[in-house]
């Protein structure tokens, strides 16, 4: 008796009849290129296995068919499903986009007691009344900061040091707080502070009013010293006995550091991660300079290339990756960034991994004058003399004034990576974003050239590398893996 | 190099435009931008002399390397365009019907 | 195993209820006269005289003194029914069926032996018959049954081939037994029109999940598992409809020789795809119904199947969605999945075998259908520990 059941090959779909979705691939090493479709599913694959996929002669019951099929490269006869939940993908990368604007900076005074390299906005003085923000002025960014659409709202008090004007932080606490039983935000304050001038009433507060603190630590003592003159030349020791006060006070999660890359740092990565895990951090942002400040003033950035800071870059990320094969569960935030968009239906929120750019989108800068920028790097360029992204000012201009100012739109318009020349055909578009400041800045123009760009390069140079670790190494892609917040 | 003439700092390239489109000539060019300074020059017939200038910025470049992979790039654009042609429709689709409607992850997202 | 049915009903009285009847039963002889009317009484033990006034009663032993009108004898194997049971009783057939038992986590009702799907490991293989009368029996029985039930599975055959019916089924439940899970295993196929899986969604009943099946990232795969050419199509877009409409959703993997092979592949499938479906279920293989005549095809040991398992639980659970893993004994998981596996098999359907003497984890081992004595893992080893 013949069976009722119909055998495997009934329900395959007809040889050679499959039809290309959307994706666009890029050579990853000598002999391998990755394929990423639309919403950042990738498949490595060799050269002549995509020009076979592309010529429609791949086979269609090889597991390279299946895989891509799985992950909508293609479409056969056999289902039409994919289109549907490619279009869901796309939704659901987008629906964050118009969930952002929730990053509000405050920078409440100017004045600083260090003399940081690489920081061009900080005052060495007593002159509040030339550097410090006004009620007046904060009463207006608040204003400002509850026109944005987002839930959620993170506050975050900027300088300068903003604790050398502590009384500001507390009355814009409380004045957000006092609107916000109105409002229903999910609100959050956030302190960036050196930490020099903590005290018991400021942690107090802190713990009150569930304030998070956030700090800098840029490596070893010599290396923080170095990079942080302040008088007395105890940055690193202040800093680490700051953070100890401020877990006591507050709680560990509470309190998180952030460290700047400069020339000095380029040799010293592993040390510099050493310190992170010494301090009980649980990982770490291998951030790159930004060209602004002094590092473009006082020609840092050029002897700070983008090979010399990949390298920095992988040799961090492969230490990392060892102390995590040797149990010590250890983050880089960037690399989980980066893996979030590779590895899960959404979108992350940082703001240079976003297209259209993130400036204005995901964050909003009030400097201490009443000025508006979309980044704290356009501040930093307004204070080089460059205002070419100021938005107005909370004194003269209305929010509907600054949000549709030409200082906005122009490079949020021209940041669409989509419709960038070397961009739109770049397969780590997905996972890319766009600078406009740092073309603006580098080559005079919100896009830039691609092939000139040191952005393009560095974020070239990170993608190809961790998809390396995914695809070649399974140890590293569990850990990986594990970064990754769903 | 087949299809390669050199002139001191200069080398030249004959590309078809049967084989190839103006297009992925103009977009290959366009990347290398850091290695070598190009330039398009039409012929009557079908060909295009890509002018390659390693002179200058560009003299600590490798010329037999950077055309090599050259060539290799204008073979990936041209498969760019076989997927780009097959597949503008549907990409089209699912942006229009992505960017429509309410979206069921806008209301299941936590 | 628990019998369920029964085809050996004896009348005893002198009159039988017509037709087919849908009845509690009551063990309580005070019950309250205006409450037994509709009920029938269980008499377990030879009693002088029975409690008048009860719709029917129900004997496990034939009595010798004379019994009211509507009475019959039951066979012993469903000396289990007790208080508040529901059963169907059809005279004329002699034959009984216990629709619900109050005491079981386990109450699953069949509402449909039709399907649209041919499933290679269909443990109720489908019969295309007229059934309609499933329904009003249930309707009939919702009622019935105790506010504190804590949950209930609609099974078929497929539910959604119901169409509007099964509406008005998830309405009763939602209107009598507000606080009872109802979960509906349907291949999900139905709910491609969006309308219906709208209209499931405006049942607004408080703790609906419906439980559909997925065997494979790949259509042709999928749809050669459940014999049915376009399904893997229909069934997304079932999954998708639901959960616009605000319907929670179960993705249910059974686990065997033609699926175990993907499944990583699979959780990253659902994982990118479907990450907002409230729960995964992976489960191993029931042997009834078509496996067995499927089973060469079909089986493969638990045991060789745990780098797959372990592998597709990660990625899961790494996404943070809730996964569970049903019908295996721990002692052939892998230690790691542990936490993941739940006692799952309907208590009438559970049991253990000889290589279990001894083991100190049964209570919480996922057990074996009593169908597994036809083929189990190798690997069945006691745990000993305290």
């Amino acid at each position: 008796m013949a069976s009722v059941f119909k055998d495997e090959a009934f329900f395959l779909p007809a040889e050679h009849t499959y039809s290309l979705l959307p994706f666009r691939f890029i050579r990853l090493d000598s002999d391998r290129y990755v394929a990423v479709n639309e919403v950042g599913e990738s498949r490595v694959l060799l050269r002549h296995e995509l020009e076979l996929f592309v010529k429609k002669r791949l086979p269609q019951t090889s597991s390279l068919y299946f895989a891509l099929k799985a992950s909508h490269f293609v479409e056969d006869n056999d289902s039409d499903i994919a289109p549907d939940l490619l279009t869901l993908k796309v939704r659901s990368k987008r629906a964050r986009i118009a969930r952002f604007t929730s990053l509000h900076m405050f920078v409440v005074t100017l004045r600083c007691n260090h003399s940081c390299r690489y920081c061009q906005v900080s005052r060495q003085s007593e002159d509040r009344s030339a550097y410090d923000m006004t009620e007046a002025t904060a009463d207006k960014a608040l204003d400002f900061t509850f026109r944005s659409p987002a839930p959620a709202i993170k506050i975050e008090f900027q300088g300068g040091e903003p604790l050398l004007n502590f009384d500001l932080i507390k009355y814009i606490v409380l004045a957000a707080e006092g609107r916000n039983t109105v409002e229903k935000r999910d609100l959050v304050f956030v302190i960036a502070t050196n930490l020099s001038f903590l005290t018991d009433e400021i942690l107090n507060f802190c713990r009150d009013h569930a304030i998070l603190i956030s700090t800098s630590l840029d490596g070893p003592e010599d290396l923080h010293n170095a990079n942080r003159p302040k008088p007395g030349n105890d940055s690193y020791q202040v800093t680490i006995d700051g953070i100890r006060r401020a877990r006591e006070a507050l709680g560990v999660d509470q309190v998180s550091a952030l460290m700047t890359t400069t020339k000095a740092s380029l040799l010293r990565v592993t040390e510099i991660v050493d310190e992170y895990v010494k301090q009980g951090f649980k990982g770490i942002f291998l951030r790159n300079l930004s060209p602004y400040g002094f590092a473009i003033k006082t020609r840092y950035f050029n002897a700070y290339d983008s090979d010399n800071w990949l390298n920095f870059y992988r040799r961090g990320l492969d230490y990392i990756l060892e102390l995590n094969q040797q149990g010590c569960a250890f983050t880089e935030f960037y690399t989980a960034t980066i893996l979030q968009k590779m590895l899960t239906p959404y979108e992350t929120g940082f703001v240079n991994l976003r297209s259209p750019a993130g400036i204005g989108i995901a964050g909003i800068i009030f400097n201490y004058n009443g000025e508006v920028y979309p980044s704290d790097e356009a501040r930093m360029k307004a204070e080089m003399g460059d205002k070419i992204f100021c938005m107005g000012n909370l004194t003269t201009e209305s929010y509907e004034q600054m949000m549709l100012s030409s200082a906005l739109l122009t490079p949020l318009e021209d940041s669409v990576a989509e419709s960038v020349p070397m961009c739109e055909e770049c397969a780590f578009l997905p996972y890319c974003g766009s600078d406009p400041d740092y073309h603006y800045a580098t080559q005079q123009d919100f896009v830039g050239h691609k092939a000139l760009s040191g952005f393009c390069k560095k974020k070239m140079g990170i993608f190809r590398y961790i998809i390396h670790k995914l695809e070649d190494n399974p140890e590293a892609r569990q850990i990986l893996e594990s970064w990754v917040n769903w | 190099m087949n299809g390669v003439v050199r002139d001191g700092d200069k080398f030249v390239l004959s590309v078809d435009t049967r084989v190839y489109s103006l297009e992925a000539v103009k977009k290959t060019a366009y990347k290398f931008a850091a290695a070598t300074s190009i330039i398009l020059q039409p012929r009557k017939d079908e060909i295009v002399r890509v002018l390659f200038n390693f002179a200058g910025v560009h003299g600590r470049s490798d010329p037999e390397g950077v055309i090599s992979d050259f060539c290799n790039e204008l073979l990936d654009q041209d498969l760019r365009e076989i997927i780009k042609r097959e597949t503008a429709p549907i990409r089209n689709l699912i942006l229009a019907h992505a960017f429509s409607r309410s979206s069921l992850v806008e209301n299941n997202e936590v | 195993m628990l019998k369920l049915s029964s085809s050996r009903l004896v009348s005893l009285g002198c009159l039988g209820e017509n037709g087919v009847v849908v009845r509690r039963v009551s063990e309580n002889p005070a019950y309250a006269q205006v409450c037994r009317r509709q009920e029938y009484f269980l008499v377990r033990d030879h009693l002088s005289e029975v409690p008048e006034g009860f719709a029917g009663y129900l004997f496990f032993e034939k009595p010798s003194h004379s019994v009211p009108a509507v009475s019959y004898l039951l066979e012993p194997s469903l000396s289990y029914l007790s208080n508040g049971d529901i059963v169907k009783i059809n005279a004329s057939q002699g034959s009984l069926r216990t629709l619900y038992r109050r005491n079981s986590r386990h109450n699953s009702v069949l509402v449909t032996e039709r399907c649209n799907n041919y499933c290679l490991m269909c443990s109720q293989p489908p019969r295309d018959i007229n059934d309609c009368h499933l329904v009003d029996e249930l309707l009939q029985a919702i009622p019935l049954m105790s506010r504190e039930t804590v949950s209930v599975v609609i099974t078929g055959g497929e539910p959604t081939l119901l169409g509007d019916r099964l509406l008005e089924l998830l309405n009763a439940f939602r209107c009598y037994l507000p606080d009872t899970a109802v979960h509906v295993l349907s291949n999900g196929r139905n709910f491609r029109n969006f309308d219906y899986a709208e209209a499931i969604g405006r049942v607004q009943h408080p703790d609906l999940m419906i439980g559909i099946p997925l065997y494979s990232d790949i259509s042709s795969k999928h749809d050669y598992v459940v014999q049915a050419d376009g399904a893997f199509d229909d069934t997304i877009r079932g999954i998708i409809n639901l959960k616009t409409a605000g319907v929670k959703v179960e993705i249910r993997v059974v686990l065997h020789n033609l699926t175990y092979a993907r499944l990583s592949e699979l959780a990253r499938f659902i994982r990118r795809n479907l990450t907002f479906c409230d729960h995964v279920a992976l489960m191993g293989l029931e042997i009834t119904g078509f496996t067995r005549s499927n089973l060469e095809k079909l089986w493969i040991d638990p045991k060789d199947y745990q780098p797959q398992l372990r592998d597709a639980v990660a990625i899961l659970d790494g996404a943070k969605m809730d996964v569970s893993i049903y019908n295996h004994q721990l002692c052939v998981l892998d230690h790691s999945l542990h936490r993941f596996s739940r006692n799952s098999i309907s208590d009438w359907k559970n049991e253990f075998i000889g290589e279990c003497n001894g083991c100190t984890r049964k209570r919480e081992c996922g057990g074996f259908f009593s169908s597994a004595k036809v083929r189990y893992s190798a690997h069945i080893t006691p745990f000993h520990d305290e």
